[in-house]
């Protein structure tokens, strides 16, 4: 093909191509994941879930995408127009940005930056942006509280986040995500005492960054309508899901991709067991969603600077002391260390305060 | 002291078993109530509890009340008619309903043209009556009874929601079928009646000096 054609012909198919198969197939493995997600969460709750559209209502999620765009755009009289019209098509773009690093394969990934990790960490949080706007452009509260909740949120788990990911590009020696899936060669990272400790560490704070329950306060429903997309209806809202969903996908990438040993895995191809731990990690996501309920905000506060930040520091000293004393000792005070901080951490913080009982007085006694 | 995260993991192990239970018991309980052509639902039951209910059913409890209907002594498709009806127009299940839903036309000789005791019209407004079953417990000839009939959705209700006489008489045989227990309790009871009736007839016949 080079022969032939020019240069730039060339690098703009290598560009495009890519680019139009993320394009094409995130959206439809969003539609996937809104059935699947529904599915396990009723089959959790000895439900059916969704069975009437098509054989085990797999045409459901075409169903919702036809109602979602017939729908009525309602736009609240004083909202911010510009805001409000832009939000949900900015939350989506940094969404999509993710899987350009994502490898599914050797070969197989759109752009093989030397600063993947990175470039993934930086994009990922841009999304508070687009919910800040959402929020503040609706003009209404429930929405301005959702909003704010998530800048709290998002800056509280973004510290231990990136602690946590530190780690792998200190044993790998890269921040390119092709070249940290060829340093598990020998053996996946979730194996060894840190990147076992990373791997919890990343699952609770991504399911923070990308929103997901137990860590869904910025739309608790209970408490704030539906947060900062209260006030979105039609394709607008299905495309707050959307980004939602896609940035599920890709945390459960790239936790694939640092700590389950990416597309390495023996007789099936590559892409597809990639794949098969994606999904696998997506499963436990959806799980966690059925099984527990939501934090209170100052609980929520509590946990990341309290527990998950000292425990990352402690797994950044670990993975160190792993690489200054090598074989069976460094991997035993890795452990030591990350297990007594998780200990003497949750002790002190997380203890309930006693109760104090109640004394009922009798009234007109003296 | 307490190491934090192990209920977490068992309330994780939970989870996993309501999932797991709702495959494999669940496809063991569809195919054997697709054999036995119901649904059954116990809290003791594990796997998934839902009904698909238009496709599945379950069978209702007897004394589930809707709507009274009225028996006439008979087979299941047959038509009513007026030696068979039991209904006496007496009026009582009109006079004792609460929302006054009932109404009924006393029946008239065709050859005389005098009154007999049996209804020839006899209407229940469906949106009306509440389902209180007062019509069935104060009714002296087991004429009229609460029925399982709950699809009841129509398009319009000031047509289809007055149930004339032809849409209220159902058959003994279809009323033995749904209440077999009722059924059976009002089988003995009208025995017992007369029987003692027959009783005291005989003594009234020793009694009275022979004609």
């Amino acid at each position: 093909m080079g022969m032939i054609l020019p240069e730039w012909i060339n690098t703009l198919i290598r560009l495009v191509i890519p680019i139009g198969i993320i394009l094409a197939l995130a959206p439809v493995g969003m539609m996937y994941l809104t059935w699947l997600e529904r599915k396990v969460i009723a089959r959790i709750q000895d439900r059916v879930g969704p069975n009437r559209v098509g054989l085990y209502g797999l045409l459901q999620p075409i169903a919702d995408g036809i109602k979602m765009l017939t729908k009525e755009d309602v736009v609240p009289a004083g909202a911010d127009p510009i805001c409000h019209f832009l939000a949900p098509v900015i939350i989506v773009v940094p969404a999509l940005f993710l899987f350009t690093v994502l490898p599914f394969g050797p070969r197989l990934v759109a752009a093989s930056l030397t600063t993947g990790l990175l470039f993934f960490v930086a994009i990922g949080s841009l999304g508070t942006l687009a919910i800040f706007m959402a929020g503040w452009g609706s003009r209404n509260k429930f929405s301005l509280l959702g909003a704010a909740r998530t800048a709290a949120q998002l800056i509280a788990y973004e510290v231990p986040l990136v602690l946590s990911l530190v780690v792998v590009p200190m044993i790998a020696g890269s921040l390119n995500l092709v070249e940290i899936v060829r340093a598990q060669q020998g053996r996946w990272f979730i194996l060894t005492p840190w990147g076992f400790t990373g791997f919890f560490l990343l699952l609770t704070a991504g399911l923070a960054e990308v929103n997901r329950t137990p860590f869904d306060l910025p739309e608790a429903e209970s408490e704030i309508v539906a947060g900062f997309h209260t006030e979105y209806s039609g394709m607008k809202f299905a495309l707050f899901y959307m980004a939602e969903f896609l940035s599920t996908l890709a945390m459960s990438g790239l936790i694939s991709v640092l700590f389950l040993g990416g597309w390495m895995g023996p007789l099936l191809p590559d892409w597809l067991w990639m794949s098969l731990k994606t999904f696998l990690l997506i499963f436990v996501m959806i799980w966690i969603r059925g099984t527990f309920p939501r934090f209170r905000i100052d609980q929520l506060m509590g946990f990341a600077w309290k527990v998950l930040l000292p425990v990352s520091l402690a797994n950044i000293l670990g993975a160190a002391s792993c690489v200054l004393i090598a074989g069976f000792w460094g991997n035993l005070l890795a452990a030591l260390l990350v297990f007594g901080t998780f200990l003497v951490t949750t002790q002190l913080w997380l203890q309930p305060k006693p109760q104090l009982t109640t004394r009922w007085v009798q009234v007109g006694s003296s | 002291m307490r190491i934090y995260g192990l209920e977490l993991l068992r309330g994780l192990t939970i989870t996993l078993g309501h999932f797991i239970n709702s495959y494999t018991i669940g496809f063991r309980r569809t195919f054997r109530n697709r054999m036995r052509g119901q649904v059954r639902q116990h809290p003791a039951d594990k796997g998934v509890f839902t009904v698909q209910y238009p496709d599945e059913r379950l069978r209702v409890p007897e004394r589930f009340r809707v709507l009274p209907v009225l028996i006439f002594d008979g087979k299941k498709g047959e038509q009513w008619k007026q030696e068979t009806e039991r209904c006496t127009a007496c009026g009582i299940c009109a006079k004792v309903c609460p929302p006054q839903c009932i109404w009924i036309v006393q029946g008239k000789d065709p050859a005389t043209a005098k009154p007999v005791a049996k209804a020839s019209e006899f209407f229940i407004d469906a949106d009306v009556c509440m389902n209180c079953g007062f019509c069935a417990e104060y009714c002296p000839f087991d004429a009229i009874k609460m029925d399982h009939n709950f699809e009841l959705g129509a398009e319009e209700r000031h047509v289809s929601h007055i149930f004339d006489i032809n849409k209220l008489h159902v058959s003994t045989e279809y009323y033995a079928e749904t209440h077999p227990k009722a059924w059976g309790e009002e089988q003995v009871r009208r025995k017992a009646e007369a029987d003692k009736k027959a009783a005291t007839a005989a003594a009234a016949k020793k009694e009275a000096p022979p004609a």
